[in-house]
């Protein structure tokens, strides 16, 4: 079912396409504002185009495949299956959006052409990890976006941001070289890691036991730091000193992303989910999720910091796509997939509209939030819905994530998982749902616009985002039965896995 | 007719909901016309079709059924008039005040016209959230702390509420509310469902909430809350616990004897309160204990045939108790008129002779004399009547008292009139057979009874006053004590921090501990090293 020779650029192009746009930027420099603004617009809807040519072409049962031979039996490979398309999609999207939102947000600010250079640069990263068609590529483009956000991490260049990257470099450097480890033993193991539904490592059960169980902690804690699997999230709160795009891109469109992606490959398409229940890391690994997911709650119901809340709300939803795909089976799985869309949509939703609210009223703590509902309607609507979306409330997104993920745990047998949902959904409603009220329902605290040279335009810009987002994370969960929508998606890459 | 009317119910209120974000003229004209919107719910009843939207949600289908219908009815008429009391009432937050009235309209419309597991349980998360906005109205410490009270049980019973349904869900896919009784699920779950639901019925021990929102909602908001939104939770019960189950006659005993309990305990209580509404909600926690009896009585014969009279005693509960709370908004006490207005609904509540409620008892004593439970528990259903005399008798002292200048709104009259006539009409429309002179005796000698003890017991002194919420300062404290215990346990002292609520504090003072530790980077390499270690013996 491969497809004809000319249309096998694509998935190269899908990478190529975001790097020639950071060279421009590059090279263009600092002062040729209109330039930059023009190559990042273009080539985020020129990624968004060719994603959604690649993804009907997958759709109608096309093949993509390139591979590229770096020493002989050496080989990267960027292959386009169903669930490149799931988290390319999301991301193309994603990043069109936070495009926008970080034209506006910062084109008033110094150092602009290394930003937008390394921002284009980790989404061309994004697309070779949603791509990668075997481990060794997984890694590389993996380890690429480690080093392409860093930049971003420390951008403003105070020490707490300095402190920041430090600290994300530290635990994402340690998780590289345990990847690394992982994955050359794995490959000396098996040969060649390629990617294939179902795993490639049931053969080496019987022999290998001990070996795969240790590559497997190896490989999960390698990608659980960029999931921030607790106790290896700490270098998350700590990266939202950056300005909000980063956070957006941080939190929704890559890197925690990258993280739960590369646990779900590692699970479907290295190991498959037979052999991690035959070898005994099933329940082990469903118990470190479970784990994150409420820790991550209690923690955020102690910040009072607005995007420090977020990110350990962030801490907790991602264990969700972890949770989905390690209790398996169609529904479980299904409902983890699609969180990495939905909880993507709300929280990058949370995060334009926390960082507009500090860009333009110097909004950053909790308190501060009372009555803005009715000064930013707009702003605050957009907020709350996410924020509700977050608690599971029908008929947005989360709620259809949380319903999959509780009628799969409970298909698998696992009743007491939908205790850790309910106590997750519970937590949620208690750290998201004192925001909303200051929002509506507390009195207006008289705040003074922070003086920032935004024209009309940009404020636009960084409201409409955040609308635009929220409307997508309403729509995508009212229309989840539509044969389009993510869901339907997932579910039939979870119904293609042998059971 | 096509389907898409049957949608015309949720669709409008959150519409026009949507408008009242603009000010000016289009927000009067929304408040003109919000009122008139409960309207809409006539129109499925009237067509009766079911319709599916395959592509929203999970699969979205709505339609009309026997339990629904009445509530359809109870809505349409109640919300409408309440909402057009409302447009005269409430003066302050408007915006507030409609968001939260029409939200919740829409959800309940949902909870009504569902036919699918998902459709279902989202009108009911977004009514009884939106419920939040029409307690916490008046934005006291009272009405915060009330609302706090009902968000938490609320949500608490609203995730054993998930939990059923998803376990519904589990084995059969999001199916059609018709068709769970047909469906084998362990018996754990049910009782989830059924205590979900009863935190919206307002039934013991879960019944808390009430008497503390009443008070502080507005007037038209109790009306609602009391008359109508209440029935969500029986709504609930019927689809999620159908009578027809298979083990339907195991569950029913204690739901029996736990409405009996309720309907004497929500008049115990209610005889020591000292304000109005908080009466009146009491009334209504002892009235859902009535409701939740018949409901037990259908699950122990196991069929639906009695579905018409439960829709009786809720049109019957949901008109003359919404009268009610909207005469506590129009000085009761003042005028021949206004008493007679009072009277007529507190008379038919108590189910005296030849009123509504009289049919309704007989409803309930004709499921009791078809069932296994003997006809002596007639008697104790005989002095539940008695109880709610006393009660009324209470509330009628209190209500007459009350001669604050406001106007007599025609809205209430009209409420007062179709509670007196609705439910004849729904008698007629369904041939129910009342056995109307047989019950003569049946349903006076319990009111004789009532008005010998109010003569005997007059002259003495009266009782001291509960404060109204009474299990609540019992959960609270037990909250407290829970949190405190925990965080002496974990040897840690309350480090005081700024501006947090003596909960958090302790919380605080736990993960601050943890996190520190846990986010050293030594110390989160080393657990994972750990954890890898456990995990390879235990995999081995």
């Amino acid at each position: 079912m491969s497809a004809g020779g000319s249309a096998q650029f694509l998935p190269p192009a899908l990478v190529l396409v975001s790097a020639l746009a950071a060279v421009i930027i590059f090279i263009a420099g600092e002062a040729r504002q209109r330039l930059r603004i023009t190559v990042n617009l273009a080539a985020a809807l020129l990624k968004l185009a060719l994603v959604i040519w690649i993804g009907l072409a997958v759709l109608a049962g096309e093949d993509f495949r390139y591979s590229f031979e770096l020493v002989p039996g050496v080989e990267l490979i960027l292959h386009a299956d169903a669930m490149s398309i799931l988290f390319a999609s999301l991301s193309a999207v994603l990043w069109l959006v936070t495009t926008i939102y970080a034209i506006a947000y910062l084109e008033h600010t110094p150092n602009r052409a290394r930003f937008f250079g390394f921002f284009s640069l980790c989404v061309s990263a994004t697309m070779g990890i949603a791509l990668a068609g075997n481990l060794l590529t997984l890694f590389v483009f993996y380890e690429l976006l480690t080093l392409t956000t860093w930049p971003l991490v420390v951008h403003d260049g105070t020490p707490r941001a300095l402190a920041a990257g430090r600290s994300y470099l530290r635990y994402t450097l340690v998780a590289g070289v345990l990847l690394l480890t992982a994955m050359i033993w794995l490959y000396g193991l098996t040969g060649n890691v390629v990617f294939t539904p179902g795993g490639i490592v049931a053969p080496l059960v019987e022999t290998e036991r001990t070996a795969l169980q240790v590559i497997f902690v190896l490989l999960i804690a390698g990608f659980g730091v960029k999931a921030a699997l607790v106790p290896l999230h700490g270098w998350l709160p700590k990266a939202m000193v950056a300005p909000a795009p980063v956070s957006a891109l941080l939190h929704a469109v890559a890197v925690v992303k990258a993280g739960a992606f590369g646990i779900l490959r590692v699970i479907e398409d290295v190991y498959g989910h037979a052999v991690v229940v035959e070898l005994g890391l099933q329940l082990p690994l469903i118990a470190v999720a479970s784990w994150t997911i409420l820790i991550g709650s209690l923690l955020a119901l102690r910040e009072h910091h607005l995007k420090r809340r977020l990110a350990y709300s962030t801490v907790s939803q991602v264990s969700y796509i972890v949770l989905g795909v390690a209790v398996g089976g169609v529904l479980a799985t299904a409902g983890g997939m699609v969180h990495l869309v939905h909880q993507g949509l709300m929280k990058i939703t949370l995060f334009f509209c926390a960082g507009t609210l500090g860009l333009l009223l110097g909004v950053h703590r909790i308190e501060q939030l009372d009555g803005l509902g009715r000064r930013m309607p707009w702003l605050g609507v957009s907020f709350t819905v996410a924020a509700l979306g977050m608690m599971g409330m029908p008929p947005l997104v989360g709620f259809v994530s949380k319903w999959y993920l509780a009628t799969g745990a409970l298909a698998a047998g696992l009743p007491w998982l939908v205790a850790v949902l309910i106590g997750s959904a519970l937590l949620n409603a208690a750290y998201f749902l004192p925001l909303v009220r200051r929002l509506w329902l507390a009195d207006h605290a008289p705040l003074e616009d922070v003086p920032v040279a935004i024209n009309r335009i940009s404020r636009l810009a960084l409201v409409a985002t955040a609308v635009a987002t929220a409307l997508l994370s309403v729509a995508l969960g009212l229309f989840a039965a539509h044969p389009l929508s993510p869901l339907n998606w997932v579910l039939a890459i979870a119904r293609s896995y042998p059971s | 007719m096509s389907g898409w009317l049957n949608a015309l119910p949720v669709m409008l209120p959150l519409l026009t909901a949507a408008v009242f974000a603009r000010r000016g003229r289009a927000r009067s004209l929304a408040v003109i016309i919000a009122p008139w919107l409960p309207l809409a719910l006539l129109v499925p009843l009237w067509q009766a079709d079911a319709s599916a939207a395959p592509v929203l949600l999970l699969g979205l289908r709505l339609g009309v059924d026997a339990f629904s219908a009445p509530l359809l009815l109870l809505s349409a008429l109640a919300w409408t008039l309440a909402g057009v009391f409302a447009r005269g009432a409430i003066r302050r937050g408007q915006m507030r005040f409609w968001v939260g009235w029409l939200v919740s309209l829409a959800g309940m419309s949902l909870v009504l016209l569902a036919a699918d597991l998902a459709g279902f349980y989202a009108g009911y998360a977004t009514l009884s959230l939106a419920s939040w906005l029409l307690v916490i109205h008046a934005r006291s410490d009272q009405a915060w702390h009330a609302g706090r009270v009902y968000l938490v049980i609320t949500l608490l019973g609203e995730m054993a509420v998930f939990a059923a349904v998803v376990a519904i869900a589990a084995g059969h896919g999001n199916v059609a509310l018709g068709s769970i009784d047909a469906l084998p699920l362990a018996d754990h779950w049910r009782w989830l469902a059924l205590a979900g639901f009863a935190v919206k019925m307002g039934v013991f021990p879960l019944h808390v909430w009430l008497p503390l929102a009443h008070p502080v909602a507005p007037v038209p908001s109790s009306a609602i809350l009391s008359g109508v939104i209440v029935k969500a939770g029986l709504l609930g019960w019927l689809r999620l616990v159908p009578p027809g189950i298979e083990h339907g006659i195991e569950l029913a005993p204690v739901l029996f004897g736990l409405g009996l309990f309720t309907a004497f305990f929500g008049v115990a209580v209610g005889l020591l309160q000292r304000q109005l509404k908080v009466v009146l909600a009491y009334s209504t926690i002892s009235q859902m204990g009535l409701v939740l009896v018949l409901y037990a009585l259908m699950l122990a014969g196991g069929s639906q045939e009695m579905a018409p009279w439960l829709g009786l005693l809720v049109l019957h509960h949901g008109l003359n108790k919404a009268a009610l709370f909207i005469a506590c908004g129009c000085a009761p006490g003042r005028g021949w008129l206004r008493g007679v207005l009072v009277a007529l609904p507190a008379l038919a509540l108590t189910g005296a002779p030849l009123t509504t409620g009289m049919l309704a008892k007989a409803g309930i004593k004709q499921a009791l004399a078809t069932s296994s439970f003997g006809a002596g528990w007639a008697t104790v259903l005989g002095l539940s009547s008695t109880a709610t005399a006393l009660l009324l008798w209470h509330f009628w002292r209190l209500a007459r008292a009350d001669r604050k200048y406001r106007h007599v709104r025609p809205a209430w009259v009209v409420l007062v009139l179709s509670a007196l006539f609705v439910p004849w009409a729904w008698l007629a429309i369904h041939d129910l057979d009342a056995h109307l002179l047989g019950g003569l005796w049946a349903a006076s000698w319990p009111l004789l009874l009532a008005a010998g003890l109010i003569a005997l017991l007059r002259g003495l002194p009266r009782p001291p006053a509960l404060p109204a919420g009474d299990l609540v300062i019992l959960y609270q404290s037990l909250a407290r004590y829970v949190v405190t215990v925990l965080g002496r346990i974990a040897g840690l002292q309350g480090r005081a921090l700024p501006n947090l609520h003596p909960v958090h504090v302790r919380l605080n003072a736990r993960f601050l501990d943890l996190e520190q530790r846990l986010t050293a980077l030594p110390v989160a390499g080393l657990l994972v090293l750990g954890i890898g270690g456990l995990l390879w013996l235990f995999a081995r």
